[in-house]
């Protein structure tokens, strides 16, 4: 059954669409990930303009974020206070890249800064994964301690002005560090159609300390409100949020996470981290080719924008 | 199928016993008409298949039903759809990587185009004839905005357009798509892909003998939106603040229900 998208302008099969929201809704229930990253390369495959594809994404996480920071809200496990200062760099580092993606969009650039930035961030977040559940793997097969990191450790930011307190986190920091994570994570949000969690979650340990029952919540919050004015913008700006298709990978996306939370428990962390890690890298490895092997014809056409 | 049933049931309507009552000796010797005149693309659009039929009258302008003394007869149908600027961008390799590192804009080009001839089309007609009437793809007046090329370098350009178009089912050249069902009856099939632009469309078909233009007859067509899918795309352009703010509620209340029919216990 075809349905008709009006905003990105495609007739698409309604169950690739279900389909799709299913499969990466499964697989971020799974592995514990937002999925935006996995979903916004695919919808991208599947002839979706990658502007679209972004802007759509961003709202359809709004959605899956809500479920998770219900949860954590009920295990008071979300520290409002550091929420809102993420918050507060996360909407400008959203607005200056939904500024940015427009200016690229006019100039024909803007497919490929999102390839450009997926290719990197998968890259990088596929091999790290990779290389630190083998490690796992390898060390549970020869019974060798895991090397655990030294705690109390004072780095560069503990010297940092404009110190706040945060007592669900019981920090005492500045408030620079949480502001440039929120704006550089906003950022990304704006330009690849993700939560951004992939970041957010290990700045939040390694960077900030934050103790880590609070972390997954204190990000989900975050992302909410971030992809929420992310939404808006990009509404407002490039009109590239298609309800609709939103709407349909929601569906699947809700449906998905579930079974794959249940799956996920049967399966071993630091597999389930190497098979999600492969999975990264074969994302990474297909937008790579796309931008290095010469395309089939170096013309393309596009709308003029701005009329 | 549904075309064919169409077909049958027009054509056994009356259609040719009407296109004779309408023509007036000597002037109009040409009537066609489209299967649909206003296509609506709504949440299950897919594309679609049109089939344009009419009549040529060929007691009005000839004395004898010889082919050798009369002439040989010809039909070109012609169907664009509104012109819209398009923006032609050129990749090259920098870094190792594809970039378009080239844009240049175009006036002139329909957002669709759909040209076939009852014969090959050199056949049909000298290429002067296309050239003035501006019929075929490689003949349409697309030009860049307030830039001059070279020769070569808007030709190449020209062809990227008309290759990407085609590629995309938005362009369509068919020598032999207007088949003669007998000497005065004749059906085009044309393909509206489920990407086509909205808008005013101009239906064209022209009559030729002998190479030289003697009839033309003009239909508009129109292609709109409709039902759930003009609105979405209406609110998003017209209200794109309110548009923005009501996807974000509704994501809102839909993780909101999502959680609550799958809440664990």
């Amino acid at each position: 059954m075809q349905i008709y998208l009006p905003i990105a302008e495609m007739s698409v099969n309604i169950f690739l669409l279900l389909g799709l929201g299913g499969a990466v809704g499964f697989l971020s229930g799974m592995f514990g990930v937002g999925g935006g990253f996995l979903m916004t390369p695919l919808l991208i495959f599947a002839g979706v303009p990658p502007a679209v594809a972004v802007g759509t994404e961003a709202n359809q996480i709004v959605a899956s974020s809500v479920s998770g920071v219900l949860a954590h809200w009920q295990r008071r496990s979300v520290d409002f206070k550091m929420g809102g200062v993420l918050v507060a760099g996360g909407m400008t580092g959203a607005a200056i890249g939904v500024y940015i993606f427009r200016i690229l969009r006019e100039l024909g650039q803007v497919d490929l800064l999102i390839s450009l930035c997926y290719v990197v961030f998968l890259g990088i977040i596929g091999s790290l994964m990779l290389n630190e559940s083998l490690r796992t793997i390898q060390r549970a097969r020869t019974g060798a301690p895991a090397r655990r990191r030294k705690p109390g450790h004072h780095t560069w930011i503990q010297g940092l002005p404009l110190r706040m307190r945060f007592p669900r986190s019981k920090l005492y920091i500045s408030c620079i560090p949480p502001i440039v994570l929120g704006f550089v994570v906003g950022f990304l949000a704006a330009i690849m159609g993700v939560g951004g969690g992939f970041i957010m979650v290990p700045a939040m340990i390694y960077l900030l300390r934050m103790p880590t029952n609070v972390v997954v919540g204190t990000s989900l919050f975050q992302i909410i409100f971030v992809t929420a004015v992310t939404t808006i913008l990009h509404a407002v700006t490039n009109q590239t949020v298609d309800f609709l298709l939103a709407f349909l990978l929601l569906i699947g996306g809700v449906t998905g996470a579930q079974f794959g939370a249940r799956a996920g428990r049967k399966l071993k962390a630091e597999e389930l981290r190497a098979l999600l890690a492969l999975l990264v890298l074969g994302v990474c490895l297909r937008l790579l080719l796309d931008l290095v092997v010469e395309p089939e014809d170096i013309f393309s056409l596009g709308e003029v924008l701005g009329e | 199928m549904t075309m064919k049933k169409t077909m049958k049931s027009l054509l056994g309507a009356g259609l040719f016993a009407l296109a004779m009552s309408l023509m007036p000796a000597k002037a109009d010797n040409l009537v066609a008409d489209l299967s649909e005149n206003i296509i609506a693309i709504t949440s299950n659009f897919a594309g679609k298949k049109l089939v344009l039929f009419g009549a040529i009258d060929r007691s009005a302008t000839s004395l004898t039903e010889d082919p050798d003394v009369d002439g040989l007869r010809d039909i070109i149908v012609v169907i664009r759809g509104p012109n819209r600027p398009v923006m032609v961008r050129r990749k090259e390799r920098v870094a190792g990587i594809w970039v378009n590192t080239q844009n240049i804009e175009f006036d002139g080009v329909p957002g669709y185009y759909f040209v076939a001839a009852s014969r090959a089309f050199e056949d049909v007609a000298p290429p002067a004839v296309y050239r003035r009437l501006q019929i075929r793809p490689r003949n349409l007046r697309m030009n860049p905005k307030n830039l001059l090329l070279e020769v070569d370098q808007l030709q190449a350009y020209r062809e990227a357009i008309i290759r990407n178009k085609q590629k995309a089912d938005l362009f369509f050249e068919e020598p032999g798509g207007v088949k003669f069902l007998d000497k005065t009856l004749f059906r085009a099939t044309v393909k509206i892909p489920a990407n086509v632009p909205v808008g005013r469309y101009k239906t064209e078909v022209y009559l030729l003998r002998d190479g030289e233009v003697i009839g033309i007859q003009s239909k508009a067509l129109s292609i709109n939106k409709t039902g759930i899918e003009r609105s979405i795309y209406e609110f998003a352009y017209d209200s794109p603040f309110a548009y923005g703010l009501l996807a974000v509620l509704f994501a809102l209340v839909a993780g909101g229900i999502g959680s609550l029919l799958f809440r664990e216990r």
